[in-house]
């Protein structure tokens, strides 16, 4: 017969680190748990819990219970019980050993219930909720509507004099108040736009319309952006005397997605179009130059090559971000070999960076790790960055890519003498459409997706991009990569 | 507790670093009730670093959910790790929210 093993809220919790799996990860978090005080007296329980997964079944329908008693009128009488229970020594494998003494009540009567079959349990526990949501709706009162509390958007009743009587919980939410503050509280004071209580008295005029709706667009907390929620109200009654039922849905994300499309579309056209110029530009130059001029038509080629490069990459930014809109892109893990893809990249950037005389160094060490990851995917977020230094960065400048490795990750980094970035749009610089605020950036064209793409990538890979930068300095982009996914380069 | 927040589109999404566990499981709640009030309720968690969660964190997960269930919402969780997962599997908890591969249909799925 093994000891029986106190259940306090450290055994719970050195149990679930058992679920860690591999032990050096349990390791670490019973240390972890160690350094964390425990709970006061009521939670030292002994109970017939082997540390150990097998215990670990028994041990998740104790934290059910510690979890729900919390929220049990009677969550004391559970305590009590569960202390005569820390009373006993029981024997291993005993499953009675977990039960309670009946006579304590319900509670304990559930207990047992629970520790006995899970499944029964839970069945057991939708019933009652199902009962609880029953019994709430007959009952009423409060000004809450409670059936209508399962309705995600928001429902007002407006009675005679625009006071409300009646409000749903997605409503209270969406007018940032509680029911309680609501109901009876003057609906012209809610604070509302003014074209939500035109909306509301307009159906009140003899003659007018028995529905109506509108359109808001509030400014809401500078760091969330704006909400839009659409208002549609309906007359319930005859002319003034009637109440009005408001309903509020919010549709910030509908009207973003329609305007992100726009977006998308206006600057996709956009970049489309310079390189499509500079080719037909080019296929002139070429055709007009005599035909023993080489250097013209040698320069045409070349630029004609470089901006159908530029071309495809757009395609594949614009395809990327349609991919991941539909959650559908799809990572081809195989090896990355980070060293032939930087040199292309070189190649890929020199002429870039010599016509703005940027001076443009890899340092990259002597064995360049081999990665796993999607080659094309990943070679997208580098000539993103890259070729963000070089457009972000005046003539004269320097842009350097170097790499390193550490136990864990292998990080390369993309550092630019340009514009930099100021603090408050550091972290904005990913979302998509987003182009910092810099009178500089005039003429400069782009679509504000490359970050976007670039970080969205690296996250699929396990690892993430982070900046650093200083406004008029310059900027820094550290792309990490774990290791786990990475391997020496066989030399 | 570090939470990283990042708008995506209209919805704010927060990322925690670290074990879900005792005064950071506190610190959690309070930030998500912040956030769900600010954001109207337009928020997903992304549970990428999250690695572990005890008996508080479990908790704190649960009194969050089912204050968004009130409200007919549902707390949006989205790259749950193995371990996360069987805790509330095991646990039963797994249907009291709203499980996501991924960020992306998170956020989608307030469109």
């Amino acid at each position: 017969m093994r000891t029986p093993i106190p259940l306090t809220r450290r055994t719970l919790d050195t149990a679930l680190l058992a679920l860690l799996g591999t032990s050096a990860a349990a390791a670490a978090g019973a240390a972890l748990v160690d350094g964390l005080q425990l709970l006061g007296e009521r939670s030292t329980l002994a109970a017939t819990v082997a540390a150990g997964v097998s215990a670990v079944t028994a041990v998740a329908a104790v934290v059910v219970k510690v979890v729900s008693a919390r929220r049990t009128a009677s969550a004391d009488a559970v305590w009590d019980a569960l202390h005569d229970l820390s009373a006993g020594v029981f024997g291993e494998d005993d499953a009675g050993a977990l039960l309670l003494d009946e006579a304590l009540g319900d509670e304990a009567a559930a207990w047992n219930q629970m520790v006995e079959t899970r499944g029964e349990r839970q069945a057991l526990r939708a019933e009652r909720e199902a009962i609880e949501a029953l019994t709430k709706a007959s009952g009423g009162g409060s000004g809450g509507f409670d059936v209508l509390d399962l309705l995600p958007h928001g429902v007002l009743v407006l009675g005679v004099g625009g006071r409300v009587e009646a409000v749903n919980a997605a409503g209270a939410m969406f007018l940032r108040s509680t029911r309680e503050k609501l109901v009876g509280a003057l609906f012209s004071d809610l604070g509302t736009d003014a074209s939500v209580g035109e909306l509301v008295d307009g159906l009140r005029v003899p003659g007018s319309s028995r529905r109506a709706a509108v359109e808001v667009r509030e400014a809401g907390e500078a760091e969330h952006g704006p909400s839009v929620f659409r208002y549609s109200a309906r007359r319930a009654g005859r002319g003034e005397a009637g109440s009005v039922v408001l309903m509020i849905e919010d549709v910030t994300q509908q009207r973003l997605a329609d305007e992100s499309r726009t977006t998308l579309m206006a600057s996709a056209a956009h970049e489309l179009r310079t390189p499509l110029t500079n080719i037909r530009l080019w296929v002139e130059e070429y055709v007009d130059a005599a035909e023993d001029d080489e250097s013209t038509r040698n320069e045409a080629i070349n630029v004609i090559g470089q901006e159908s490069r530029r071309l495809e990459r757009i395609v594949s930014d614009v395809l990327s971000v349609s991919e991941l809109e539909a959650g559908s892109i799809r990572l081809h893990f195989g090896d990355v070999r980070l060293d032939a893809m930087l040199k292309e990249l070189e190649s890929d950037f020199r002429m870039q960076a010599e016509e703005k005389s940027i001076t443009m160094s890899f340092d990259l060490p002597p064995r360049v790790p081999v990665v796993q990851g999607d080659r094309d995917r990943f070679e997208l977020v580098l000539h993103n960055l890259v070729g963000n230094a070089l457009k972000y960065t005046p003539v004269g400048g320097s842009v350097s890519v170097s790499l390193e490795e550490t136990d864990r990750e292998v990080v390369i980094e993309v550092r630019d003498t340009g514009f930099g970035i100021a603090d408050g749009e550091q972290d904005k610089v990913f979302e998509r459409f987003y182009r910092a605020v810099d009178e500089r950036l005039d003429g400069i064209t782009g679509t504000g997706l490359g970050l976007a793409i670039a970080r969205e990538i690296v996250r699929r890979h396990g690892g993430d991009i982070t900046l650093s930068s200083k406004l008029n300095e310059g900027s820094t982009f550290s792309v990490r990569v774990p290791k786990a996914q990475a391997r020496a380069q066989a030399a | 507790m570090q939470i990283d927040t990042e708008l995506n589109g209209g919805v704010r999404v927060l990322r925690p670093h670290g074990p879900l566990v005792r005064a950071e499981a506190e610190e959690f709640q309070t930030r998500l009730r912040q956030t769900r009030g600010t954001s109207r309720g337009r928020f997903v968690v992304d549970m990428t670093d999250l690695h572990f969660v005890d008996s508080a964190g479990l908790e704190a997960l649960l009194d969050l959910a089912d204050e968004a269930n009130a409200a007919a919402l549902s707390l949006k969780l989205a790259n749950t790790n193995e371990t996360v997962r069987e805790v509330l599997d095991l646990t039963g908890m797994t249907e009291h929210f709203e499980m996501f591969a991924d960020v992306h249909s998170a956020v989608r799925s307030f469109l």
